[in-house]
């Protein structure tokens, strides 16, 4: 792909089919998913400037039409009262014109990139972590992954509600939940690593009114944001080679969110973390790091030892 | 390289979760050490070739090879981690303790020498149908509240 090209039908088919349906899901070959999500990343992370220049130009066209426009009221009431040529007001009426018509085009560009964008958790966040521990995985074996990369849209919304406003007039609470990532990967000794992340983004609207000096009575809202992700890692290892220390697994118990199952195919051993982030006006942009992530399964590894029939 | 050195394979260690030998054919020794390694892991340093590990622990190195191992220290120093060595080559670094644990290493559980330990193989993947399920139909699966 070009480096300026934001037009999704340069891209492989399957990255295609997964912009446009901004999910990525199935058994792929390691090497295969992470060419993918490398593609997608580059495309993201091009539709994301390519976007905010829309954005701005837009913006930057609506401002200077309505300039224009009042200074063409203006001169068309002198125009009118026999001040000035009558002709003047064309001068800035039909660059006024032109603006606009450039502040609808950048506006359409601004509303198709933003269509075709991709939420950046998955190559802020993912794509290193997969790209980190490539080393162990197995080549051979086939990655499950349900990662939906469509972002916070309306349709994950599970609650939106009045709450007890305090000192406003009002605060709306709409929370999101967004389990975007999946994956089961089969590392080359033999484990399954499980990988689940989940944003839960929830804003608070905050309405309150003003008296300005002259009396006038002002709306005034601002929007707050506080993200919540939770991140569960769990490893099923070969229980030929590995096995749980379980008096380890225990003493973590009590400082760590840690669930030990005993499970037919391998005990299994998961790890939930959460981490939290908040903002004001834009939802947090913060996620978690891959280090972290990545801190979270030596975590888990430290806690298996040699299968007991192995030593 | 000296003619015997054709049939070794590479002994730098990869992996970052647990450690394992490279395995493909050497071409060349680390000028510090003497293990030997593959095109891949061949690092050139300031005084000849190096393997990975060595190049890692000069700092004057700064290529793909000493930058990638330096991480992957950075991430066992910051988490106090000791990765298992899966491998049959004693060609130990200061990251192998587990390698010398009580009950024995999964190397010490090798089989007989020479042997390779295969790794997970496609079987692997039949984990995930389970696991994959695990997740989702489990009560206490991993959806939390």
């Amino acid at each position: 792909m070009t480096e300026t090209n934001t037009d999704p039908t340069a891209l492989s088919p399957a990255a295609q089919g997964a912009v446009e349906t901004k999910k990525v899901t199935g058994r792929w070959q390691f090497a295969k998913l992470r060419k993918l999500l490398d593609e997608l990343a580059g495309f993201d992370a091009i539709t994301d400037k390519a976007q905010g220049r829309a954005k701005g130009f837009t913006w930057l066209f609506i401002i200077l039409t309505v300039v224009l426009s009042v200074v063409t009221v203006v001169l068309q009431v002198s125009a009118s009262d026999g001040i000035g040529s009558p002709f003047v007001p064309l001068l800035s009426g039909v660059p006024a014109l032109g603006l606009l018509v450039l502040a609808v085009v950048f506006g359409i560009r601004w509303r198709k990139l933003a269509k075709a964008d991709l939420a950046n958790e998955f190559r802020e966040v993912l794509a290193p972590f997969l790209a980190a521990i490539s080393a162990d995985v197995d080549p051979k074996a086939r990655v499950g992954a349900r990662l939906d990369l469509s972002g916070m849209t309306k349709d994950k919304i599970i609650s939106k509600k009045k709450i007890p406003p305090g000192r406003y007039r009002k605060i709306i609470e709409t929370v999101y939940k967004d389990m975007w990532c999946d994956l089961a990967i089969a590392a080359a000794d033999g484990s399954t690593l499980m990988l689940r992340i989940e944003d839960i983004s929830t804003s608070f609207d905050r309405h309150w009114t003003t008296q300005s000096r002259s009396g006038k009575t002002k709306f005034k809202h601002k929007r707050k944001w506080k993200k919540l992700v939770v991140i569960s890692a769990a490893v099923v290892p070969d229980g030929e080679k590995l096995s749980w220390d379980r008096e380890e697994v225990e003493q973590l118990s009590d400082q760590e969110k840690l669930k030990f199952r005993e499970k037919p195919k391998g005990d299994t051993c998961k790890l939930v973390r959460k981490f939290k982030f908040s903002s004001t006006g834009n939802p947090p942009k913060s996620g978690v790091s891959t280090e972290q992530i990545i801190g979270m399964y030596m975590q888990l590894y430290s806690l298996l030892k040699p299968a007991a029939g192995r030593s | 390289m000296s003619p015997e050195n054709t049939e070794k394979t590479c002994r730098a260690k990869k992996g970052l979760l647990f450690l394992r030998d490279c395995g493909k054919p050497a071409v060349t020794e680390c000028s510090k050490c003497n293990c030997p390694v593959c095109r891949e892991h061949e690092t050139a340093g300031i005084e000849g070739t190096l393997c990975p590990q060595c190049a890692a622990g000069d700092k004057r190195v700064t290529n793909r090879n000493a930058r990638r191992y330096r991480r992957r220290n950075r991430y066992y120093s910051g988490y106090g981690y000791h990765p298992y060595y899966y491998g049959h080559h004693h060609y130990y670094s200061n990251r192998d303790y587990r390698t010398f644990d009580e009950r024995g290493s999964v190397e010490g559980a090798a089989p007989a020498d020479g042997e390779v330990v295969e790794p997970g193989g496609t079987d692997a993947v039949d984990g995930f149908d389970d696991a994959g399920s695990d997740f989702d139909s489990d009560s206490d699966g991993m959806t939390e509240s």
